[in-house]
């Protein structure tokens, strides 16, 4: 993986461009596929399962694929457990008592409603693993095209197994991060000002998103089934998600060989082509197939895992840089105000104590929610 | 140029004239002070290059004398004559400007008891300056034929015919030359030296005129007077740093006549002149502008030839395979250019004597020590320093040449703020140590050692360290000049270590080391005019340790793994014979049996009939002990090629070669990885086999120029090629992760050269394809879902220029253009969601290509001053590397980013690369 630093290296010696440059070649070719997305976990969260169509490259959505029959059974064929369709081409079982049990096998049967006819290989819940810890360390790295280091917060996460059997993991994370909007909205142009009852009330948010970045790791060549110090996401101050408080939330899923390869693979093949000696990109198939035609492409994976999660919070770290974006207030244009046409309005005012009003480039500035967050903080939250 | 030529010939014409016309006016120059004391050599260069005179001296050993003059008023036959009389020789002029130094004993041949003796014959002098060729063109103007050497004694000469044998060499080192042509003027026809400088000749009695003439070496005329069988040495002077402006006819013959076909040689001074990256002189480099040369891309290890994968190409340095032929994970060669002589590189009909690789046997030959006198040369790149020596041990008897190369760029390094790349550190070198002994007219010995290492630190947590050590020995014997034994003995080490601690838990060690040991023994026989007869036996040991797989440190968890080690021989009886049927037909044929012992002590593994190779379908486990064969393959090599002479500047060549190897490369990554490494064919895995047919035309034209078109076809079976997502740092057991397919490729390859003159350089054009199919029917496991797929290193186009321009002695231009079409990539066709996020679905095995590459790069060489009293000649390279800039292709991918799909492309010098070389060499210019 480092060594596609090495061009680097050889270039510092004469010129300082560099030789990684945006690129989309004409693909037109387009496959329309099968996914399957699904989850079965041994906790009491809803077990739902995704059934959609790929789509081109230059037009990623999800084409849900609607009005299948999906069931669920255990090792031998017998408990069948069926599935709904809740929103479409997302299929719940809505028995939410049920959850799958450790060392249990489980296939997942789909029938579309085109007649074709799928199964997932068998499939055995494999025991979780308890998270012993997961913590952050600030950690700046350099990244070509910035004039200054990139800071921000590498998370690691330590745990360890009572099996000594190999353990396969695959990490899940979602980060929920509290924020605030540059200004206080305290009066709204609309021809005159309106005052704002409570200036602060579009000003903080609570965001929560997945980590868009798959994790794998195996105890296969570890002498001990202790994993330490491997490193999760990173959290740059080049946003805003550490600027207040920060949460991280680690699902720890422990799957079987079969599927840490289809995950690793995914993760390999995501990282590894921008080395110099990277593998042949390949197709890589799922765990369901078409009963009727083996050659048919199946796209995705019905993972049965173990799961452990663990949550942290972290508050805005000290001893470093933050580089986000910020609202600059322009206390010029606010004096012309009056003269402002009604397609303006209503303009947003802030009310900077000394200094008095100003205006922002863009509403972003007052209201946090264009940020994507919410003005409620979630269920979880602790302050 | 064919002006100039007409010009020099007309102003010959009118000295001519001039001579006849003013009659008395003779060409003796008053020579002045200046040259007093210098040696002879000077002494010549510097009065031919004042004076309109030339010298002729049958028998150069003049070098060392001290030219004395007296007096500011001696003319230069006063100054011969005062200087050289005493010491024996004889000095006349012609009046125009020739002047003849000789010495005054001839010496003449008989043959007692039928045994053959040199013939250093000097009778007559003939002055025939300005002769005219006879076919009574103009075109020939500073080929002068001066003397009739007599050979034999007419009354001995009872024989209906003569054989005329003997050796030619170049005149300043005595190198044997490879080769050459002798070209007999009164029968148009001719013959070619093989690669002890050796020719024979069988005529009838009589007067000849023979042209000798080599690629390097200025053309020599020679009349003889035949008389009865005898020997002719000669030596060629160098055309290479050649002090009067001299036209070079060509030797029409070599690529018309010679036997190869897909037989590529270079000599140093061209791989010298040829514009590089960032100021090394790289010979696999220039390799690639030869058609049917190609490479996964700019600092990819390794090279393709003719669609076949890097690992199917031997490569030797002085009969020394070298296993690792690069220098930081394939961005230089490892090799000192200073010590270049030449290569070959035979990628259609390899010779009987060469085996065990399937494509192409790319053989370097390197300088001998001068045998006169020390002389030290260097150079300084951006990025290397080099140095060597060489000299007498004991005066032409013993030379020895030493070179190393080393980086010093560390310090750049150091600068950059990025820490990942100031904390990233960079050595490499190499060095070459030769001994060349002439022990007698028949016995020679060769020591020759090459070392080359790589440390490389990549950030903190990844070292690399690479080691090539290899030695050989050689023996050889001439019998007379017709037969000759060669014995070798051959040594070759490499060796790797990885420290990788990109995860602390996981952080480890893994090492690599084979060991290669060789005996040959090779005799060559010529029985007859008609009859090169070759043969030889070889084997090799090889020791091959897979290495350790351990913890670094206390901190690691990592499992150790001892991946084993392997033993193997690798034998080989050749017998081949190059069988001049007429003077139009010539046909080369050879058998090389190979038989291959995979030894124990091991344990190997039987698997089920007819089902994939894993741990699940192992039946049983069979151990062998230390030296115990456990397979043994044998296999028949077999080469045959045929050449048509259509007409001496036309010829049709073609022919077949299997050939077998036991040794491949396990790489699962699409250019060769730092850490792949050579394993033997096994109990398991299969040797591969590989067939070639090519043919071709021939074809010489115009004065200067040379065209070739060569077709190939060529299918090799057992092609090791990794299973989809095979992980083989980890893997111990091989077999679990391969599959053996085949690789079946063709192709037609276009080149026109003009080898001389001003300007100079080759176009060429190939067309190619290259694929391959990985169906195993029994098991029921492929590659690409059984479907065939082309190869990573598949480029259907390919043109490369080459143009030399030599402005002035002082000043050389050298360019050359690149394009190929761009190499296979798997793109993705298809966007899918797992948990929220994108990922990609790919189209089947290289479906798809990256853009095309395109290059462009130009250089200057400036000579120092060309006086040729000083210390030291300095010599200066500037290049730039891809004038045009483009950012040319490496590799197009794609990733996942915060929910995006991006897509890159990837180039390695995306940029003009401007570098400046200086070398540097004891001795004047033409030194």
């Amino acid at each position: 993986m480092q060594i596609k630093k090495l061009p680097l290296i050889l270039l510092m010696l004469w010129v300082t461009t560099s030789c990684i440059d945006k690129y989309r070649p004409d693909i037109d070719k387009y496959e329309n596929l099968l996914v399957v997305d699904g989850l079965l976990t041994n906790n009491d969260e809803p077990v739902v399962v995704k059934l959609s169509l790929s789509s081109s490259l230059n037009r990623s959505e999800i084409i849900p694929v609607t009005r299948a029959n999906l069931n669920l059974s255990s090792q031998f064929g017998d408990s069948f457990v069926y599935f709904t369709e809740t929103t479409p081409g997302t299929y719940e079982i809505l028995d939410h008592s049920f959850k799958g049990e450790i060392g249990q096998w489980y296939k997942l049967d789909i029938k579309l409603h085109d007649g074709r006819h799928y199964a997932s290989d068998l499939c055995q819940l494999a025991a979780p693993s308890p998270i012993d810890s997961v913590y952050g360390v600030n950690e700046s790295q350099e990244i070509s095209g910035y004039n200054h280091n990139l800071e921000g917060v590498q998370f690691y996460v330590n745990n360890h197994s009572n099996l000594a059997d190999t353990n396969y993991y695959l990490w899940r994370c979602v980060q929920t991060y509290k924020y605030k909007a540059s200004f206080s909205l305290d009066y709204i142009w609309v021809g005159y000002p309106i005052t704002v009852g409570n200036p602060d009330s579009l000003r903080t948010c609570w965001r929560t998103k997945q980590v868009d970045e798959i994790f794998t790791y195996s105890t296969k060549n570890l002498s001990t089934p202790i994993i330490t110090h491997f490193p999760l996401n990173y959290a740059s101050t080049e946003t805003k998600m550490l600027s207040i408080r920060y949460s991280l939330l680690v699902n720890q899923l422990t799957i079987s060989q079969s599927a840490f390869n289809f995950w690793d693979a995914l993760r390999q093949q995501n990282i590894e082509q921008a080395s110099l000696y990277a593998r042949q990109p390949i197709q890589i198939r799922g765990n369901v197939h078409n009963l009727d035609n083996a050659d048919e492409p199946v796209l995705g994976y019905f993972t049965v895992a173990g799961i452990t999660k663990k949550r942290i919070f972290l508050n805005r770290p000290l001893n470093l840089q933050f580089y986000y974006d910020v609202c600059v207030p322009d206390f010029e244009t606010v004096t012309k105000i009056g003269a402002s046409p009604p397609i303006f309005w209503p303009i947003f005012i802030t009310d900077i104590p000394g200094k008095g009003w100003a205006m922002a480039s863009s509403d972003v500035c007052f209201d946090c929610r264009l940020e994507g967050g919410s003005l409620t903080p979630p269920d979880f939250w602790e302050n | 140029m064919i002006r100039s030529r007409l010009l020099i010939s007309f102003s010959l014409v009118w000295i001519m004239i001039n001579v006849t016309v003013i009659f008395g006016q003779e060409i003796n120059p008053t020579i002045p002070l200046s040259l007093n004391k210098m040696e002879w050599n000077d002494f010549k260069k510097q009065s031919e290059s004042r004076f309109d005179i030339r010298y002729y001296i049958q028998n150069d050993s003049l070098k060392n004398i001290q030219i004395l003059i007296d007096s500011d008023s001696m003319t230069l036959t006063n100054v011969l004559k005062s200087n050289l009389e005493p010491l024996g020789y004889k000095v006349a002029a012609d009046g125009d400007g020739s002047f003849f130094i000789t010495k005054r004993v001839g010496i003449k041949t008989q043959l007692p008891l039928g045994f053959f003796k040199q013939a250093e014959a000097s009778t007559r002098l003939k002055q025939q300056v300005n002769h005219r060729n006879n076919d009574g063109n103009l075109s020939t103007s500073n080929v002068y034929i001066s003397k009739t050497i007599v050979i034999g004694e007419k009354r001995q000469s009872t024989e209906s015919t003569c054989s005329l044998s003997g050796q030619v060499m170049g005149s300043s080192d005595g190198h044997p030359i490879v080769g050459g042509t002798i070209y007999i003027v009164e029968f148009e026809k001719g013959t070619t030296t093989d690669e002890k400088g050796n020719y024979l000749l069988n005529l009838k009695p009589g007067k000849f005129t023979l042209v000798f003439n080599s690629l390097e070496s200025i053309e020599r005329t020679v009349k003889i007077d035949l008389r009865s069988s005898g020997i002719l040495n000669i030596n060629l002077d160098q055309n290479l740093y050649l002090l009067q402006e001299v036209e070079i006819k060509s030797s029409q013959n070599d690529n018309v006549h010679g036997t190869q076909r897909g037989f590529e040689k270079l000599t140093g001074k061209m791989i010298k002149e040829i514009p590089v990256v960032l100021g090394e002189q790289d010979i696999i480099k220039v390799a690639m502008l030869l058609p049917g040369v190609t490479s996964i891309g700019e600092g990819a290890a390794g090279y393709n030839v003719r669609g076949s994968p890097t690992d199917q190409n031997l490569f030797y340095i002085e009969g020394t395979p070298v296993y690792n032929t690069s220098h930081l994970f394939g961005f230089f060669s490892a090799f000192n250019p200073d010590i270049i002589d030449n290569f070959t590189l035979y990628k259609g009909s390899i010779p009987a004597r060469f085996g065990g690789r399937l494509s192409s046997i790319f053989d370097v030959g390197t300088k001998t020590g001068n045998m006169e006198h020390f002389s030290a040369r260097g150079g300084i790149s951006p990025i290397t320093a080099r140095f060597m020596i060489e000299g007498p041990i004991a005066k032409k008897k013993v030379s020895y040449i030493a070179g190393i190369r080393t980086t010093y760029s560390n310090w750049v390094l150091n600068l950059v703020k990025d820490p990942e790349i100031r904390n990233s550190k960079v050595y490499f070198g190499d060095a070459i140590l030769g001994f060349d002994a002439q022990i007698d007219q028949n016995n020679k010995m060769k020591l020759f050692g090459y070392s080359s290492e790589d440390r490389i630190k990549l950030s903190n947590s990844t070292k690399y360290q690479f080691k090539n050590l290899g030695a050989t020995l050689n023996w050889f014997h001439g019998f007379n000049s017709k037969h000759d034994l060669n014995i070798t003995f051959i040594y070759s080490d490499y060796q790797f270590t990885e420290d990788n601690s990109e995860l602390e838990i996981a952080a480890y060690r893994q090492n690599y080391r084979l060991n290669h040991n060789q005996v040959n023994v090779e005799l060559n026989l010529r029985p007859s005019e008609k009859h090169t007869l070759t043969t030889g036996i070889s084997g090799i040991l090889y020791l091959l340790d897979r290495g350790k797989h351990l913890p670094l440190n206390d901190a690691s968890t990592e499992v150790p793994i001892n991946f084993g080690q392997e033993k193997a021989i690798e034998s080989a009886v050749f017998l081949s014979d190059e069988w001049k049927i007429s003077p139009l037909i010539t046909i080369m044929g050879g058998l090389r049996y190979n038989l291959y012992s995979y030894l124990g002590s091991q344990n190997v593994y039987k698997y089920q009939p007819n089902s994939p190779l894993s741990s699940k379908t192992i039946t049983d486990t069979l151990y062998f002990g230390n030296n115990v064969p456990i397979k043994t393959y044998g296999g028949l090599d077999y080469r045959l090629s045929a050449i048509f002479v259509l007409n001496p500047n036309l010829s049709i060549k073609g022919g077949y070669n299997r050939l077998h190897q036991y040794i491949f490369m396990l790489s699962n990554t699409v250019a060769l990885s730092p850490t792949d490494n050579w394993k033997l064919a096994d109990y398991n895995i299969k040797p591969m086999v590989g067939d070639q047919f090519s043919a071709g035309v021939y074809a010489n034209f115009g004065k200067n120029y040379e065209a070739s078109i060569e077709g190939y076809y060529k299918n090799v079976n057992d092609l090791v090629e990794y299973k989809d997502g095979a992980n083989l740092v980890i893997s111990k057991v091989v077999e679990w992760d391969i599959l053996q397919g085949n690789l079946e490729a063709y192709g037609i390859e276009m080149m026109i050269k003009k080898p001389f003159g001003r300007l100079n350089g080759w176009v060429n054009y190939s067309y190619a394809k290259s694929s391959v199919l990985v169906n195993e029917k029994e098991t029921g496991e492929s590659i690409n879902f059984g479907q065939r797929y082309p190869s990573n290193y598949d480029h259907p186009h390919t043109v490369n220029i080459v143009a030399n321009f030599k402005s002035s002695r002082r000043l050389i231009l050298s360019g050359n253009l690149i394009y190929s079409t761009g190499r296979p990539i798997t793109y993705p066709t298809a966007i899918y969601y797992q948990d929220g996020q994108k990922i990609l679905h790919y189209s089947q095995r290289n479906e798809y290509r990256i853009p095309d590459y395109f290059r462009i790069d130009l250089s200057v060489k400036v000579e120092g001053n060309l006086f040729s009293r000083k210390l030291a000649h300095g010599v200066f390279i500037f290049s730039v590397y891809n004038v045009t800039g483009r950012k040319n292709a490496y590799s197009v991918y794609f990733k996942s980013e915060d929910g995006q799909i991006n897509g890159y492309k990837m180039s390695i010098f995306g940029t003009q690369i401007f570098s400046v070389t200086y070398d540097f060499k004891l001795g004047n210019y033409a030194d």
